[in-house]
């Protein structure tokens, strides 16, 4: 059966190799399938042979079981026998049994009864130590109760030793506090007496200085005038007598040119407007000039602008610098400051100035002159550090407003008598009520202020600073600077036309510029090789027509621009000092300048 | 047959270069990386060797497993020779053997 | 097609199981156990039963892993049955095959380790896949889900011819609606060594495909066979499934008809001289 393999040739191999296989396959299986029959039969007959074993396990085991009940019942039959010979014997024994039982019944329940007496004493009996026990606990519960409550009753006791005790010492307390109250009433109602008779005192005193300088003033006035008298020539003492007369009669009618004829008593006002008429009949082909002059206002309706071109007049009016210049609203009166502490009110004889009056009471120099609108007070700043304000009517000093920390470089009036703003050289711009005498507002602008000026008649104004700004405040707002404008150089002065409509401002830096408030912007810029600007208070001016602008320089020249062309009007040299204060109302045009000098000009 | 002749014969291709076969280690289902991949083994060694030669290289327990897989199909037996695997199933010259520490295929 | 897989499937070896001597308590003879072993089932899907029928004629406690031998020679347990009997006996001198079955002193060098069914299951799915491998690029296998692989296991275990190739038939398939497999998947046991190879089924020869064959196969992976025409020996066999096909039979037809139940081709090749 070993397959061998006698060809390798394959093309003469059988074709079909299926079959060749098929047939290797079934002999192979019908050779190994002869073994299964036997196999088979050889498991089944060896599964057969386990069953069998199994069975013949069960087998035994059944017969030990059965062997062991065979035994059993033996044994129970051999007992069986002896039984039957006692059974007599069992009944007497039964019977004796049961006898005894019956009295052993009777014993018991006798037994039983006596138990049940027992047990009702016991009950009984543990009934009332049941009552004995609850009636102990109560005597427990009250004895706690007790000394609970005396627990309390000694607390409540420490309680109310403490508080009597507190109350005791509350009550020291305050009787010491009563003591020391009644003593520091008693010092304090000292003190308001003491307080009192201060006060008094020192309103005495004042009342003293004042006086002392009120007669000082007098006594000043009466030499100044008779030292006028001697003065003048015989021509003047009818003018002076003029002067008096038009002080005492306000309602005389008007005059000529020089008021003569003293029955003829004329206003101040009326005067200058004769002043001013009278220039214009000198000019009256100037027809344009009046036209404008025409709509500013009523006093300087016949008016016309003067440019400074001609010295009118030169007089010396301080000691040494003239530092401030000022004619009163109405043109009629000049007031001058200067460095002397002094302040002279002048009125003009023509083209003569006269001193009218001098106002003592400064203690340092004059910075700036603003008469009030009604021209009944005179406001002057002082370089020490405070605002002096006369009454022109009396010629004494009215008010002391004190309350820079520095210098007061410029003081105006705010649209009325009762108000009055001052800048300094200590930052700061006050306003002052001049009815109290008091400081109502203070702003601080951060940087000196060399001059103020009032933009409307009441609550605006602008002041000009070292920091090279115009601050314009509002006395209603806040305390910032209601706006800042900035301009070229540190300002020297600022100035207005009467209509308000825009403003001059000189600097340091040699020019004068041109403001709009509105805009806050500068507009021109006027300079000049010529205009150099002095000191850090130099004054400019607005002509009150407001078309042109003039400045002041330090080589005595005094310079005026055309605002329309921004060109150099004039430029004349009169003065022989540097020039620092100047004030152009109408055709009048005054200056001041460092070594005693005023000028007033017009034009040729 | 010429027995003489013939059993040296092999004996000799055996003997003189004994030839070898590249295993390229591919780790699978979380078992350690093996830091060199690629190993030059005699062709004649078997899955087995190959077997306990990656349980020392990745310091395997003992009762941890490791199985091996070619084609990422099918797990030869441990008597496998490398070159008959290598032969059937090698590609661009190495044979792919992917070893993991669970059943990963099948 | 049927009644060859019908007849294959039928080849079952009569196989007489006897426990080695030293491991025979005292005083007890056991007998044999006799079965007829299915030719593509496993030795140790059998390791129950033979371990029942012997318990009792044995020490307790000196029961290990079982193991089989013949004629000194350990089993590989992962071979078929029908592969080992073809490998190591003849079938007009060794029927029934005589087994001998140790419970003790497992020669690990030998053989693997066999702690259950379950690792037979891997083991025959192991070998099926590759397989399928060559043959279809496992195409086939991945397209049944998992209940059919089951009844493909349970089919083999159970010696169920019905259940096994209702399921088996698909892997008998063509590759890619072609009548023949990629690769043929063929195992050659010659001289102690195992031979596995690339062998498509058609080989182009004078521009013509011609099927490859056995002959074909064999003077590949075993020149020296037919070196010496000559001396046409007497002493080569050949055999598959027991039977020795013609060696012009297409490896594609034996691959179809003759493979063992794991899908390969297991030929077994010896000369007399080594056989014996």
């Amino acid at each position: 059966m070993m397959p061998t393999l006698s060809v390798f040739d394959e093309n003469n191999m059988a074709s079909d190799y299926k079959n060749v296989v098929l047939k290797q396959l079934e002999e192979r299986n019908k050779l190994f399938d002869k073994f299964s029959e036997l196999i088979n039969s050889h498991s089944s007959l060896y599964e057969s042979n386990k069953e069998l074993k199994k069975a013949n396990l069960q087998y035994k085991v059944d017969i030990e079981k059965v062997k062991d009940e065979n035994q059993d019942l033996c044994n129970k039959v051999q007992t069986g026998v002896s039984v039957a010979e006692r059974s007599e014997q069992f009944t007497a024994l039964e019977q004796k049994l049961f006898k005894v039982q019956e009295e052993l019944t009777e014993v018991h329940r006798t037994k039983g009864a006596r138990a049940q007496q027992i047990i009702d004493l016991n009950l009984a009996l543990q009934e009332k130590e049941k009552e004995a026990s609850s009636n102990i606990d109560v005597v427990c519960a009250k004895d706690e109760m007790i000394t609970a409550l005396k627990a309390q009753v000694s607390s409540m006791e420490q309680e109310l030793n403490d508080l009597k005790q507190a109350n005791q010492t509350v009550n020291d307390e305050y009787q010491a506090l009563n003591i020391t109250y009644l003593a520091i009433e008693e010092k304090l109602k000292k003190c308001q007496l003491e307080n009192r008779n201060l006060i008094e005192r020192w309103m005495n005193l004042k009342h003293v200085e004042a006086q002392a300088l009120n007669t000082e003033n007098n006594q000043f006035k009466r030499t100044t005038s008779t030292k006028a008298v001697s003065l003048e020539t015989q021509s003047e003492t009818s003018q002076s007598a003029t002067r008096r007369d038009s002080a005492s009669s306000p309602q005389a009618s008007p005059s000529a040119q020089s008021s003569l004829s003293p029955p003829v008593a004329v206003t101040l006002k009326q005067r200058f407007s004769d002043f001013f008429s009278g220039r214009s009949l000198r000019h009256p082909d100037d027809e344009i000039h009046s036209g404008h002059a025409l709509g500013y206002a009523s006093t300087h309706s016949s008016a016309i602008v003067c440019l400074p071109q001609e010295a009118v007049s030169k007089w010396a009016a301080h000691e040494n610098e003239v530092t401030a210049t000022r004619f009163s609203l109405s043109g009629g009166r000049l007031a001058t400051g200067g460095s002397d502490r002094l302040i002279h009110l002048w009125t003009f004889a023509g083209d003569k100035s006269r001193l009218q009056y001098t106002l003592r009471g400064c203690n340092g120099g004059v910075t700036s002159i603003d008469f009030d609108p009604q021209e009944q007070c005179l406001a002057a700043g002082c370089n020490d550090y405070s605002t002096k304000v006369f009454s022109l009517i009396t010629q004494r000093l009215k008010v002391c407003l004190t309350g820079h920390n520095g210098k007061v470089l410029s003081s105006r009036f705010l649209g009325s008598q009762v108000r009055l703003a001052s800048g300094g050289s200590d930052r700061t711009v006050k306003v002052w009520d001049l009815k109290t005498g008091g400081c109502t507002r203070t702003f601080m602008a951060g940087s000196s202020c060399n001059e103020i000026v009032a933009v409307d008649s009441a609550d605006c104004l602008a002041s000009g600073h070292f920091d090279r700004k115009i601050r314009v405040w509002d006395i209603r707002a806040g305390s910032h600077a209601v706006n800042e404008i900035d301009v070229s150089g540190r300002v020297t002065s600022l100035d207005m036309p009467l209509d308000k409509t825009s403003m001059i401002c000189c600097t340091k830096d040699h020019t004068l510029e041109l403001v709009d408030l509105r805009k806050a912007s500068v507009l021109k810029v006027f300079s000049d090789d010529s205009f150099r600007v002095a000191t850090d208070q130099t004054r400019c001016a607005f002509s009150t027509d407001g078309r042109y602008v003039c400045g002041l320089s330090s080589d005595g020249s005094v310079l005026s621009w055309d605002v329309d062309t921004g060109s150099l009007a004039t430029c004349t040299r009169e003065h022989n000092d540097p020039v620092i204060s100047c004030c152009w109302i109408g055709g009048r045009l005054v200056t001041g300048d460092k070594n005693k000098q005023c000028i007033l000009w017009s034009d040729s | 047959m010429a027995d003489d002749k013939q059993v040296p014969e092999t004996g000799d291709v055996n003997v003189a270069k004994p030839q070898k076969i590249v295993l390229l280690f591919c780790q699978t289902g979380g078992a350690p990386i093996l830091t060199k991949k690629k190993w030059q083994v005699e062709s004649s060694r078997t899955i087995g060797w190959v077997n306990t030669f990656l349980r020392k290289t990745l310091r395997l327990e003992p009762n941890e497993s490791l199985f091996l897989y070619v084609n990422q199909a099918f797990a030869p037996s441990p008597d496998r020779e490398l070159g008959t695997l290598f032969d059937c199933f090698s590609a661009n010259g190495k044979l792919v053997l992917h070893y993991a520490t669970m059943q990963a295929w099948g | 097609m049927s009644s060859f897989a019908r007849k294959l499937w039928n080849g079952r070896i009569p196989a007489c199981f006897e426990l080695a001597m030293y491991e025979v308590k005292a005083n007890s003879k056991p007998a044999p156990y006799y079965v007829m072993l299915p030719r593509s089932s496993y030795l140790t899907l059998f390791t129950d039963q033979i371990r029942d029928f012997f318990e009792i004629h044995m020490e307790t406690g000196t029961i290990d892993e079982v193991w089989f031998e013949f004629r000194g020679k350990t089993l590989k347990w992962h071979y078929p049955c029908g592969l080992l009997f073809d490998m190591c006996c003849d079938p007009s001198t060794d029927l029934p095959w005589h087994i001998t079955v140790h419970f003790q002193s497992f020669p690990e060098k030998d053989i693997m380790r066999c702690p259950g069914v379950d690792a037979i299951e891997s083991h025959y799915i192991s070998v099926l896949k590759e397989a399928d491998q060559l043959k279809h690029r496992m195409q086939v296998y991945s397209s049944l889900n998992q209940s059919q692989h089951k009844q493909l296991w349970h089919g083999l275990k159970t010696d169920n011819f019905e259940e096994f190739w209702d399921i088996n038939k698909k892997f008998m398939e063509g590759h890619e609606g072609t009548m023949t497999f990629k690769n043929i998947p063929v195992r050659i046991y010659f001289e102690k060594r195992i031979i596995q190879k690339l062998f498509p089924s058609v080989r182009v020869e004078n521009d013509s495909e011609r099927d490859v064959t056995l002959h074909n196969a064999l003077s590949n992976c075993i020149p020296e066979l037919f070196e010496d025409l000559d001396r046409k020996t007497e002493t080569t066999a050949v055999l598959i499934q027991g039977t020795t096909p013609p060696f012009n039979t297409p490896l594609q037809w034996l691959s179809k008809n003759m493979a063992y139940a794991d899908n390969f081709l297991h030929i077994c090749v010896y000369t007399n001289n080594t056989n014996s």
